[in-house]
């Protein structure tokens, strides 16, 4: 493994290696998460490099970020195409932020809206969207939100939905469809979602206001760390990880973690028992919920399951 | 042999006085290389200009009129991308390759990044050079890399110009190899290299014997001063490297270690280069 900086950080060496291993592998799409990727020293150079690569950035952010590093951003970055750079602002309930949080949020949308789309990551099934409608509102941000579930990391005991509160979960998400309407904004989901949460109405609705781009899917992201070790995807961050250098193309990787997926799935479906039988798994339209759920639970059997499937 | 490209101070009184000269110049003044082409047009053949900056390149004042001069900037390093991030397509535009000295701690990170973008460029290694595993990674890039990058000397130099049954001199890339240039300054003073003229070494002084000069002793007894590393068998006449350092580092003070596994390195990735251009494989080779 190559060390990352001594704050743990991502550094140029290692992002330089990262970026030509994604290029000899002809992907010209990077997402920079985290963390939060802005409290990277470099983060500026980094997206002006990119930028300057011809690759297409998206930036996982709270958009709470200090005013030197937001001031250096608007100054090197306001003028970069939005299908170039993007941010995804992770927007929190506003009952966990402070103030100063969410001031410094709603700087960041001033300045940089036109480049935003705001997600949301539900961890609970009593949310709101409503701080999100007011903020695409009345920063211009793309009317669009990802909507994504928070998911167990296995071995932790991270904030996240049980499998039971699913439902509840999608009967409140249905509440914000005339607000959706209303304001022109389609959604999508990030995956991990079952169908089976919602009614065949129900899908109907959310077939129109996401535009036909409805997914019930679950494999491997294929996260790289600042130490250059890989992993699926976030919430599989201990499973299984492997270093960069053991791979020759992020095919490859893809084709690792796609075959332990499926490991995985052999040994159980999805969240829910009907997932086994489930003709929607079978058919390919829904591939289970997140398969964090299944490793998390298989920590909690006995160990009588194939080993590829424990972390 | 040829006659060799003459490497001089921007001094108007001894431009004038190497009338027919095909000239490297060198300038420390941005502002003055735009007017260099013009002042050589017709009366010499501009090789290129050498500027020589102890500014980073993101403070060194970039113009599209430098288009028709080649151009050699050594500077100190880059500093930000994002500062060089507007001049990015008049950087990739322009005949230029940016020197950077090892010396800098930034400097392999740096030339990474210029290649990465497109961007010729080329490390400054003295004689106490002892970055010898940085130096091996940054080859490796700017050789077997297959993601699309700009040259890097010196590597570029040694993979395009290695003969399997020769010596291979990367010097020329930086313009000091003996034959190929000769190096002038202000008082006529004729070197071999920069290092000579600077250091007091000296061929011949005026400019009179730029004619005569590579048939006199000392010049041929320079063109075969490598000899003496075999005959003083020294570690440099068993290293498998030698054909490509030339025993570059044998004089290193302190002495150096890890030229040798470097030097076989790079062997063999001209080598590879070699099979490559041969088999008709080079995208291969980017």
């Amino acid at each position: 493994m190559n060390d990352p900086s001594p704050d743990g950080s991502l550094t140029w060496e290692n992002f330089l290696y990262v970026i030509d291993f994604l290029e000899s592998s002809h992907e010209r799409h990077i997402s920079l998460l985290g963390g939060e990727p802005t409290l990277n020293p470099h983060f500026v150079d980094f997206v002006a490099y990119l930028i300057a690569r011809q690759f297409h950035v998206s930036v996982f952010t709270s958009g709470i970020m200090s005013t030197p590093v937001l001031d250096d951003a608007w100054k090197h970055l306001r003028d970069v195409a939005p299908d170039q750079l993007s941010f995804v602002v992770n927007v929190n309930q506003p009952d966990i932020s402070s103030d100063k949080e969410t001031e410094r949020l709603e700087r960041f949308l001033e300045l940089f809206g036109h480049h935003s789309s705001l997600g949301y990551n539900i961890y609970r099934p009593d949310f709101d969207l409503a701080v999100l409608f007011d903020y695409i509102n009345r920063y211009g941000t793309r009317r669009h939100l990802r909507i994504g579930l928070a998911h167990p990391i296995p071995g932790e005991h991270n904030r996240c939905l049980a499998s039971h509160e699913l439902k509840h979960m999608a009967q409140r998400l249905m509440q914000f469809v005339p607000n959706l309407d209303q304001f022109h904004i389609t959604i999508g989901f990030d995956c991990g979602m079952p169908l089976c949460l919602f009614s065949d109405e129900q899908l109907g609705i959310l077939y129109r206001i996401s535009q036909g781009n409805l997914h019930f899917n679950c494999g491997p992201a294929i996260d790289i760390g600042p130490d250059m070790t890989v992993w699926s995807c976030f919430p599989l961050s201990g499973f299984r990880r492997r270093s960069l250098y053991d791979f020759n193309s992020l095919q490859d990787i893809r084709q690792f973690y796609e075959r332990l997926h499926k490991l995985v799935r052999q040994e159980s479906g999805g969240v829910r028992l009907e997932c086994d039988t489930c003709r929607h798994r079978e058919s390919g339209l829904c591939e289970g919920g997140c398969i964090a759920h299944l490793v998390d639970r298989f920590h909690t059997e006995a160990p009588v399951r194939i080993t590829e499937v424990y972390g | 042999m040829n006659e060799p490209i003459i490497v001089c101070p921007d001094e108007p009184v001894l431009l004038t006085r190497m009338r027919g000269q095909a000239l490297v110049i060198r300038t420390r003044d941005p502002a003055a290389i735009a007017s260099l082409a013009v002042r050589t047009n017709g009366t010499n053949a501009l090789h290129a200009v050498w500027l020589d900056s102890d500014q980073p390149l993101d403070d060194i004042p970039i113009e599209s009129r430098w288009a028709g001069v080649t151009l050699v900037i050594r500077c100190a390093g880059i500093a930000s991308v994002k500062g060089l991030s507007p001049r990015m397509p008049l950087l990739r535009r322009l005949p230029l390759r940016i020197f950077i000295p090892a010396h800098l701690p930034s400097a392999f990170v740096d030339l990474h990044i210029l290649s990465s973008l497109g961007i010729s460029c080329g490390l400054i290694v003295d004689a106490s050079f002892d970055r010898w595993q940085e130096l091996n990674d940054l080859m490796h890039y700017a050789v077997y890399c297959k993601a699309p990058h700009a040259p890097i000397e010196p590597f570029n130099y040694v993979v395009t110009h290695y003969h399997p049954e020769k010596m291979t001199d990367f010097d020329a890339a930086y313009f000091n190899a003996p034959g190929q240039y000769l190096h002038v300054n202000n008082r006529e003073e004729i070197a071999l290299t920069q290092e000579d003229l600077q250091s007091g070494r000296i061929l011949a002084k005026g400019l009179g014997a730029l004619e005569t000069i590579t048939a006199s002793p000392a010049f041929r007894k320079s063109q075969y001063a490598w000899r003496k590393r075999f005959l003083e068998m020294s570690s440099c006449a068993s290293c498998p490297g030698w054909r490509v350092c030339l025993g570059k580092y044998a004089d290193a003070v302190p002495p150096t270690t890890g030229c040798s596994e470097f030097f076989s390195d790079l062997l063999d990735a001209a080598d590879f280069y070699r099979r490559k251009r041969d088999d008709g494989r080079m995208d291969e080779c980017r």
